[in-house]
């Protein structure tokens, strides 16, 4: 995405979470062919995305990164539910390690980067 | 002082004031008149109110689908037991430390240009989580490299897996037809092999992809117009000389395959061959060769199979090392000791064999008498001429046309009474189906038991199976025509080449029946060379030549042959060839 000069004048401070929260977060929503259940994402710019939408969306981050005060663990990956969705957390958890059975929690992100870098090279 | 308008002062003079004509009187009130009232009218002015869209680019949102995505499971299912899967090391368990995963990704090919179909590869899961989610089962566990060997198939159009004999070519072209078939990638596919193989291939099938519908296109004409035209049965098998036969049959019925897999691909290299025509004929979309002997003799038959593969993209007139980067992408080629560094070791002896004396005298007197013969038709002299004397005295190392007596004979007897002895089983190999009849003759103690072209799929069948189930049976006497390709028979710890075949590529396809995956042991080796004899000679040239394949398929020169030619046959009896029998594409001995 390029930032436009209005977008900088109008967003101000805020406009990374527009960005991330509305503009990407909130097309790949509207846009999914499937309904997700959850969130997930390995940035933290895109919590944003929670301010538009009802679904619970949390932080994945590796478990040798930076320990979370919050959060829990499946895998391999750390999960941080966004603040808004604390009192979910256990619900999100039995759902993530059911699906920690069958994936790596981190592995989808590192084809997604693979697919940007292709797309700039592209 | 203050003076207001229409009000009532005082006046704070002490003397009279004298105004124009108006007096003001000292310490007296003074009433000014009210001055009239000043309206101005005052229009506002109203703001303007610009109404600006500020149209922020939108991200383009690109999403696919893949069909064995795996799904959350509901909150209140029970957590799945995880079932023995494939490939996959992925840890759920908060308390245990993370493993080290093996991800064996689909790399887009080459030739796709469209980013949205490089995303496609891009974004699929890995191989692994994609067997997983499928709950796909298998009687093995795939070797990382077969995944590798997956994710190479899968998203091409045009590919060569051209492994080493005994890697698995077979279980990883079912395993990637079968993600293709559930992927809705593929609907109709069609495995064309070699008529002896047709049973494997059925029994691959349903070891690998059990739940794949599978139909043999075999028996007369109105069963097999039957056959092809099934709509809804997405795999069919079907052997060389039946595509042959029925060429014309599918284009009447107008068929078109999402997949058409060659096995044994190297049928096909002769272009102007029936087979090659019949293959090349079909309407698909994904062309797949499986052969680990891509290059027999010459580059021209990678040329021819790649005629098939992908037409055009190779051609005769191109150096190997041009040849080797124009199909780099669409070949994938490893050889056991590079992806199997655990397997069982593969023990090559020679045993040089001095011919019996009543031998050796039949072997001097026909080589004499042919070589004269050569020698006096001079330029007459033939290819073919020069073919039949080395038959005849390749067959008199083996038996003494006059007497019947065999050096070789005698030494493989008793290395298979050491076979048997010790509980093992051996495969001999000819190339004559004669001298099997006479070993099947000599070896009734050890349970001999015979498989060459000369019988029928059934027979042959039975044979495997009762070799494979029965004790009793130590020794399987095949001949390479037959048994060269496509039998898995690692239950074998020793080879014996009784004679050797014009082409190292023929004779390693028949080690490898019983030195492949799955091999139990080390697998002895031994090839039998008569010593002082044409055997020997032709030794010494196969030797020369051996590493052509694997020269232009590393992109190296290599040099333009690796069977026997004209010029080798004729220098075996240090004649010169005539230069009428030098065209290329028939002077190969070993085609």
């Amino acid at each position: 995405m390029k930032v436009t000069r209005a977008q900088q004048i109008l967003y101000g401070p805020t406009l990374h979470g527009h960005l991330h929260g509305q503009q990407i977060g909130g097309a790949l929503l509207a846009e999914s062919r499937i309904a997700p259940s959850v969130v997930l994402t390995d940035h933290d710019g895109m919590l944003h995305v929670r301010s538009h939408t009802k679904l619970p969306v949390a932080l994945v981050r590796p478990l040798d990164g930076e320990p979370g005060a919050i959060g829990f663990t499946v895998g391999a990956a750390h999960i941080c539910p966004h603040p808004n969705d604390a009192a979910d957390e256990p619900v999100l958890r039995e759902r993530l390690i059911a699906l920690a059975a069958a994936v790596d929690l981190r592995e989808p992100f590192e084809r997604i980067r693979a697919a940007i870098d292709e797309a700039q090279r592209h | 002082m203050l003076i207001t308008s229409g009000e009532s002062v005082r006046s704070m003079f002490t003397d009279d004031l004298r105004v124009g004509g108006v007096v003001i009187h000292a310490a007296s009130d003074l009433h000014l008149p009210r001055p009239p009232a000043l309206r101005l009218p005052v229009t506002a002015l109203v703001p303007l109110v610009t109404r600006l869209e500020l149209a922020f680019p939108r991200p383009k949102v690109t999403s696919c689908l893949f069909s064995s995505a795996p799904a959350s499971p509901p909150p209140s299912a029970p957590r799945p037991e995880r079932p023995p899967a494939v490939g996959l090391a992925i840890n759920p368990d908060e308390s245990s430390p993370p493993e080290k995963v093996r991800r064996t990704r689909i790399a887009p090919p080459r030739d796709v240009v469209k980013l949205a179909e490089k995303f496609f590869y891009l974004l699929q899961p890995d191989l692994e989580t994609m067997l997983h989610a499928g709950k796909l089962e298998f009687p093995k566990q795939p070797f990382p490299f077969q995944l590798d060997g997956m994710a190479f198939l899968i998203p091409r159009h045009n590919a060569v897996l051209a492994d080493e004999m005994g890697l698995g070519k077979s279980m990883q072209a079912i395993t990637s037809i079968r993600l293709l078939v559930r992927s809705g990638e593929a609907r109709r596919v069609l495995v064309v092999c070699p008529k002896g193989l047709v049973s494997n291939w059925t029994r691959e099938l349903a070891e690998w992809a059990p739940e794949l519908v599978v139909a043999v296109i075999e028996g007369d004409q109105p069963r097999r117009r039957w056959q092809w035209s099934l709509a809804d049965v997405p795999v069919k098998v079907a052997n060389y000389e039946v595509l042959v036969r029925d060429r014309d049959l599918v284009a009447e019925l107008g068929l078109s395959f999402d997949l058409v897999v060659l096995d044994e691909a190297q049928r096909i290299k002769n272009r102007s061959s029936q087979t090659s025509q019949a293959v090349r004929s079909l309407d698909r979309r994904r062309s797949w060769a499986l052969t680990g002997t891509p290059i027999e003799n010459s580059s021209d038959d990678l040329v021819g199979l790649f005629e098939f593969v992908a037409p055009g993209q190779v051609n005769e007139r191109m150096a190997p090392k041009a040849m080797g980067a124009a199909v780099s992408d669409h070949i994938l080629r490893r050889t056991k000791d590079k992806v199997l560094k655990d397997m069982p070791p593969r023990l090559n002896r020679d045993a040089r064999i001095e011919l019996t004396a009543e031998q050796r005298e039949t072997y001097r007197r026909a080589e004499e008498e042919g070589v004269l013969r050569l020698a006096d038709m001079g330029r007459e002299a033939t290819i073919q001429h020069v073919f039949e004397l080395v038959l005849r005295l390749k067959q008199i190392c083996n038996f003494d046309t006059a007497t019947g007596e065999s050096a070789k004979l005698d030494c493989l007897e008793a290395e298979l009474e050491e076979v048997q002895a010790s509980g093992r089983k051996a495969l001999v190999f000819s190339q004559w189906v004669e001298t099997l009849r006479r070993l099947d003759d000599r070896f009734v103690r050890f349970g001999a038991l015979q498989y060459h072209g000369g019988m029928s799929t059934i027979a042959r069948d039975e044979a495997i199976r009762r070799f494979k189930h029965e004790k009793k049976h130590s020794v399987l006497l095949l001949s390479y025509g037959a048994g060269a390709v496509g039998l898995n028979l690692q239950f074998s710890q020793y080879v014996f080449l009784f004679d050797r075949w014009w082409n190292p590529a023929v004779e390693d396809q028949a080690i490898n029946r019983a030195h492949r995956i799955g091999a139990a042991g080390a697998v002895t080796v031994t090839r039998f060379l008569s010593v002082d004899t044409i055997e020997e000679r032709i030794d010494e040239v196969l030797r020369r030549k051996r590493d052509l394949s694997e020269m232009i398929l590393s992109q190296a020169e290599a040099p333009a042959a690796s069977g026997l030619t004209a010029e080798d046959l004729f220098a075996l009896f240090r004649l010169a060839p005539p230069q009428r029998s030098m065209h290329r594409g028939s002077d190969t001995a070993a085609a």
